[in-house]
């Protein structure tokens, strides 16, 4: 047996865990493993190619590194076939026709498109350059996932995007963190129609974008998933309140808004079908929510909660909460909810649990963090530890594993629900 | 039937040696749990005709040591969750003490029987051969014909065919040696 002999989807694995001048050096040992191996490395490397871009890599030639690219994609269907993936990063003083083209040669195969802007200021050839790109678009017809940080040219290339793109199901737009930036507004083409698009975010959002987003709203009859934040100071400005309630007969199923007085979910009823929803606290610390000032929505098909960016989660958050406090014989501990927040969470009768999330906003990504803190509640019974039924609200640790920069998500050694087994049934007891 | 009987079941191989195995082993192989889930609870003999004895031993010992980690979960390899992620354990780095022959099978076994993580340290350990056989010369510059002979794969190029293709990924390989003289990951 060689490794030949091994099956397609084998290799494909074999492939996968090589860096890529292995898969390069792979790539000339036959034909079989030229097609496997090229499926990997213009896949991955095509994806960061336009990110590598910076003032240095003029110097080295960057235009006859472009040609090089183009002309192995323009010789070769299979790989333009494998780019599956592109992210574009544009910068002020980089000539955008080698983007326009590598765009146009794999516009066929494309699922994901990523398009980010670095700077606030284009010189005028560039900018010409980027409106002639953008408006010789060709169809994207198998792309379903576009993220657009942009602050030009957002009105012509989101209409532009979106018409092309007809089987697009994930959508982000954001607004650049970039200094001195002013925000103009945008317009869209409101006969547009996006019938497959589920998931929806729009993050960093200012005032001047909030009538935009209602508008692609409308556009998004099967929206299942939405995100929305907005610039500081706007959480609880009165602009939000055409979105809040354009949103609110909707069947959304996951929603991720920031915590704020507009939604109101007790007192004006809808999101009838959310099942998970995540509020983020984004305002600075000067005040933080305890556990007895925060609202669980009365959603009847609500199973998640989630709070995110908690500020102080283990000090300040949980002083309203140490009423009661059990040690356990395996060493987890737990507290007792106070009954204020128990009565809101009999409310939602499926909500089975509550997560609190720390500040750090890219926890996940971010390698410098190794030790991350969560705090959960499940609805459950004590009775296993010989305590009553009752809802457990624990503190653990979650470590993060970063092997080859990637990072595994561990939980303690010990389960950290010994005693929450049967949770519906625990509940019912209640 | 004996409760200890009722723990374990027989697997027999394609060369008709039978190994009684802890349910709980067994039960790595997301395969063989399926069977046994519609399996007459009195009936626990499983054929696996596309496994030797020799290569079930294998697996087993590795089902064996694993038995009591979480099994990974059913849509793990919807992503790429598992691509380039932790190196192999020093007990799982044993399997690259097998010949070349008897990993391949290995690989193949464990693809069958749908046990994703000895399926990624097979996988992982042909990388850390061809890492090995490249590393020793340096990789740069080096000509595939080594990856060839350690893996007796038949040059189906011209000359003229794999020179055009080299060139046609000079533009990655520049790129990739510029990522790294960076510092950058590739």
């Amino acid at each position: 047996m060689s490794l030949m002999s091994l099956p397609d989807e084998i290799l494909r694995n074999v492939v996968r865990q090589l860096d890529q001048v292995s898969q390069l050096v792979l790539a000339q040992t036959s034909r079989p493993l030229q097609y496997l191996a090229e499926e990997e490395l213009y896949c991955s490397l095509a994806d960061s190619f336009f990110c590598a871009h910076r003032q240095f890599d003029h110097e080295r030639g960057l235009r006859a590194k472009h040609a090089k690219l183009l002309s192995s994609l323009k010789g070769c269907d299979h790989r333009r076939a494998y780019v599956k993936t592109l992210s574009v990063t544009l910068y002020p003083f980089v000539v955008q026709e080698p983007i326009a083209k590598t765009l146009k040669l794999t516009a066929g195969s494309l699922r994901s498109l990523r398009l980010e802007q670095t700077a606030t200021c284009f010189p005028p050839p560039i900018l010409s350059d980027l409106n002639i790109t953008f408006q010789n678009l060709a169809p994207l017809p198998h792309l379903t996932h576009l993220e657009l940080t942009l602050s030009f040219m957002v009105t012509p290339l989101l209409n532009q995007l979106l018409k092309l793109a007809p089987q697009l199901s994930s959508l982000t737009f954001r607004r650049p963190s970039l200094p001195h930036f002013d925000p103009r507004p945008f317009g869209l083409d409101t006969t547009l129609v996006l019938p497959h698009l589920k998931n929806f975010k729009a993050e960093k959002m200012s005032k001047s974008n909030l009538m935009v987003v209602v508008d692609l709203l409308r556009l998004l009859p099967s929206l299942e998933a939405l995100s929305l934040s907005s610039i500081t100071m706007l959480h609880d400005s009165k602009l939000w309140l055409p979105v809040v309630e354009h949103l609110r007969p909707r069947a959304i199923q996951s929603l991720q808004v920031g915590f704020s007085s507009m939604w109101d979910f007790d007192a004006r009823g809808g999101f009838l079908h959310v099942k998970e929803l995540t509020l983020r606290w984004d305002y600075d610390d000067c005040w933080f929510p305890l556990l007895q000032d925060i609202c669980v929505p009365p959603l009847p098909m609500l199973e998640s909660l989630t709070f995110e960016a908690i500020q102080g989660l283990q000090h300040k958050l949980l002083h309203g909460c140490q009423r009661a406090r059990v040690d356990l014989s395996d060493g987890i501990t737990s507290r007792t909810i106070p009954s204020s927040l128990v009565a809101r969470i009999m409310a939602a009768p499926r909500l089975e649990q509550i997560f609190f999330l720390p500040p750090q906003q890219d926890y996940l990504q971010d390698p410098s963090v190794e030790h991350v803190e969560f705090v959960e509640i499940h609805r459950g019974s004590l009775r296993e530890s010989g305590i009553e039924p009752g809802l457990a609200l624990r503190v653990f640790s979650h470590v993060l594993d970063h092997g080859e920069g990637l990072q595994s998500h561990l939980r303690e050694p010990h389960p950290p629900f010994k005693f929450n087994v049967n949770i519906s049934e625990a509940f019912n007891r209640f | 039937m004996s409760a200890e009987k009722k723990d374990s079941v027989i697997l027999q191989t394609s060369d008709d040696e039978q190994f009684t195995v802890e349910k709980k082993v067994a039960e790595r192989s997301a395969m063989i749990k399926s069977m046994l889930e519609d399996l007459p609870s009195q009936d626990s003999m499983i054929p696996l005709p596309n496994v030797s004895s020799s290569v079930l031993a294998k697996v087993l010992e590795y089902c064996d040591h694993h038995k009591n980690e979480p099994l990974p979960a059913a849509d793990a390899d919807a992503d790429d969750s598992r691509k380039k992620t932790s190196e192999i354990g020093d007990w799982d780095s044993n399997l690259s003490q097998v010949d070349q022959e008897m990993l391949f099978e290995i690989i193949l076994a464990a693809n069958y029987l749908d046990i994703k993580p000895l399926l990624d340290v097979g996988c992982k350990t042909v990388k850390l051969t061809t890492d090995q056989s490249l590393s020793s010369n340096m990789i740069k510059g080096k000509s595939p014909e080594q990856i060839r002979t350690l893996f007796n794969i038949q040059n189906d190029f011209t000359p003229e065919e794999e020179e055009q293709i080299r060139k046609e990924n000079e533009w990655a390989e520049e790129w990739v040696q510029n990522r790294k003289s960076d510092g950058l990951a590739c």
